[in-house]
């Protein structure tokens, strides 16, 4: 009867975690082994002002910012890539046109200067510029595919990174997170599919392996399913102790009052509660050493997870009643 | 007593799930008000089809955040605001916010050249004080006349007048009511040096009129991208 009874306590504890890891999306695979750099080149314009703006510091911090989001898997639906974009020589200066840019020509005559893949300029903003309808302000305009870049100073990393997605070939793309989609407000942009992911990295120089980590921390949205889950398997374990001890009862065995609440032991449930969030807290400093993004919302979702995770788990602790 | 704890913790974690879940959705939707909206920043430029949801009575609230030097990355955008919603109490701040002395910050100025093309907006939707101001403000001794006198960087007197009258020609387009200034500038420019400032702005800006006169909105990029 025992071994029937820590048989069934096992297979129990197989599909309860194989019904945890099913509320997380399996880590997608890097798409390869290699790391590469892409070296990217830059030149200002020489009117830009004042003369400093954006020199080879402007430039790092901005390269530092684009590799971060494309290394970095952000969310489930997001590919760590193994690619980096790094300066390449010195910041130089260009003179085309004006450093503010107003017309379609002025904008072709740049995007077909060789000066350097990125050009910075003080300003794009005209109508029907980089074939974008309207009365248009833009922070960058890249030729698709191609080598050339035209883009304004103020712009951030992400716009470092989608530009350079254009150059790789790589067309927009609708949806939130996403890099290649300009609609989304910056910040919010960190996001590739494995296709873009292998067009940033195509064309890269071999940087050593690839050590990068595809895990990563359930987002909120995540941590609601799997709450979810462990709820249904609170419910589900409470509905099967009570089976078991009437089951008792029915073969003879001591016959006990459940009355109408839930099974619950103060006892096991302290000692489960210790344990899980001693593994919780574990697994978020592991993953942070690890180089795992973790968000705020990993913390609150585990922190509430892990009260229903040790109402679950309390039931495998033997107790008088059991 | 159990069973108190166990609704209590279960009670507590369901209704903290569903303040998380709530504050975790995702911005983008036309319920943004005016102020957020515009502090958003995107690659391509202002999401035109929802700024143009904003009813006249945002106007105020935009035009006063041009007070704020906090907000300059952002006047760009609140200008543009203003000028697709198309209320004609934006045309008057607009300009004085335009005409604003003094040397200015690169997004500033990139705002100020945008008040421009916010301009052609308010002119596309009937405003003829918005109309006129483009027309004149494509003559670069028009700007001196003005007396406008900010700067940045090389742009101040003669560079600054140029620039201002190209952004006029740029804004003048796209309100699809100027294109006989428009050929007028082609035609017969006051001057050799203003017709080869302005030659592209003027010519690009004659096909830019012609679409914004036979396909209104979809031109501007003011219907849904």
């Amino acid at each position: 009867m025992m071994d029937v009874e820590h048989a069934r306590r096992c297979l129990f504890g197989a599909a309860f975690f194989a019904m945890l890891l099913s509320a997380v999306e399996p880590a997608r695979a890097d798409v390869t082994t290699e790391d590469r750099n892409q070296a990217i080149t830059f030149a200002r314009h020489e009117d830009i002002t004042p003369a400093t703006t954006f020199d080879n510091t402007d430039a790092d911090a901005v390269m530092a910012v684009a590799s971060a989001l494309l290394r970095v898997r952000h969310r489930t639906a997001d590919c760590a890539c193994c690619v980096s974009m790094v300066r390449s020589g010195d910041v130089t200066t260009y003179d085309i046109t004006d450093d503010v840019i107003t017309t379609d020509e002025e904008l072709d005559a740049h995007l077909a200067s060789t000066a350097a893949r990125f050009k910075v300029v003080t300003s794009i903003a005209g109508n029907d510029l980089c074939d974008i309808a309207g009365m248009v302000t833009l922070l960058g305009c890249a030729k698709l595919p191609g080598n050339s870049i035209v883009i304004v100073s103020t712009a951030t990393g992400e716009v470092f990174a989608h530009e350079f997605g254009h150059n790789q070939n790589l067309p927009e793309r609708q949806g939130d997170h996403l890099i290649m989609d300009p609609d989304n407000p910056l910040g919010e942009g960190d996001t590739v599919n494995v296709d873009e992911c292998t067009a940033f990295w195509t064309g890269g120089a071999d940087a050593g392996t690839c050590t990068l980590s595809t895990a990563v921390i359930p987002t909120v949205s995540q941590w609601g399913v799997i709450a979810m889950t462990l709820l249904l398997l609170s419910a589900g374990s409470a509905l099967w102790s009570r089976r078991a001890i009437s089951l008792v009862a029915a073969e003879g065995g001591p016959v006990l009052d459940q009355g109408w609440a839930p099974p619950f032991d103060r006892r096991s449930y302290a000692l489960a509660l210790a344990g899980v969030l001693g593994v919780v807290t574990a697994s978020l400093t592991l993953g942070s050493g690890l180089g795992v993004e973790l968000r705020s919302a990993d913390l609150v979702g585990a922190l509430l997870c892990a009260p229903i995770l040790a109402y679950v788990v309390h039931f495998w602790f033997p107790t008088r009643e059991r | 007593m159990r069973l108190r704890f166990l609704l209590a913790v279960l009670g507590s974690i369901v209704a903290l799930g569903i303040a998380f879940e709530t504050t975790a959705q995702e911005p983008g939707g036309p319920a943004l008000d005016p102020a957020t909206f515009v502090t958003q920043l995107y690659i391509h430029g202002l999401p035109y089809a929802e700024a143009r949801r904003f009813p006249p009575s945002a106007v105020p609230t935009l035009i006063a955040m041009l007070d704020e030097p906090a907000n300059a990355p952002y006047f760009s955008n609140i200008v543009q605001t203003v000028g697709i919603i198309g209320d004609g109490s934006g045309t008057s701040p607009l300009i004085a916010f335009l005409e604003r002395p003094g040397a200015v910050s690169q997004p500033e100025f990139q705002g100020r050249l945008a008040t421009l093309l916010a301009l052609g907006h308010l002119a596309r939707q009937g405003d003829d004080a918005a109309l006129a101001y483009l027309d004149a403000g494509c003559s670069p001794s028009e700007w001196a006349e003005r007396g406008v006198s900010f700067t940045f960087g090389q742009y101040a007197g003669d560079s600054l007048n140029v620039l201002l009258a190209k952004m006029s020609v740029n804004g003048l387009a796209g309100s699809g009511r100027g294109r006989q200034r428009l050929v007028q500038l082609r035609d017969a420019p006051e001057s050799a040096d203003v017709a080869e400032a302005l030659k592209y702005n003027v010519l690009e800006g004659l096909q830019f009129d012609a679409r914004v006169r036979t396909e209104g909105e979809r031109a501007l990029g003011l219907e849904d991208r």
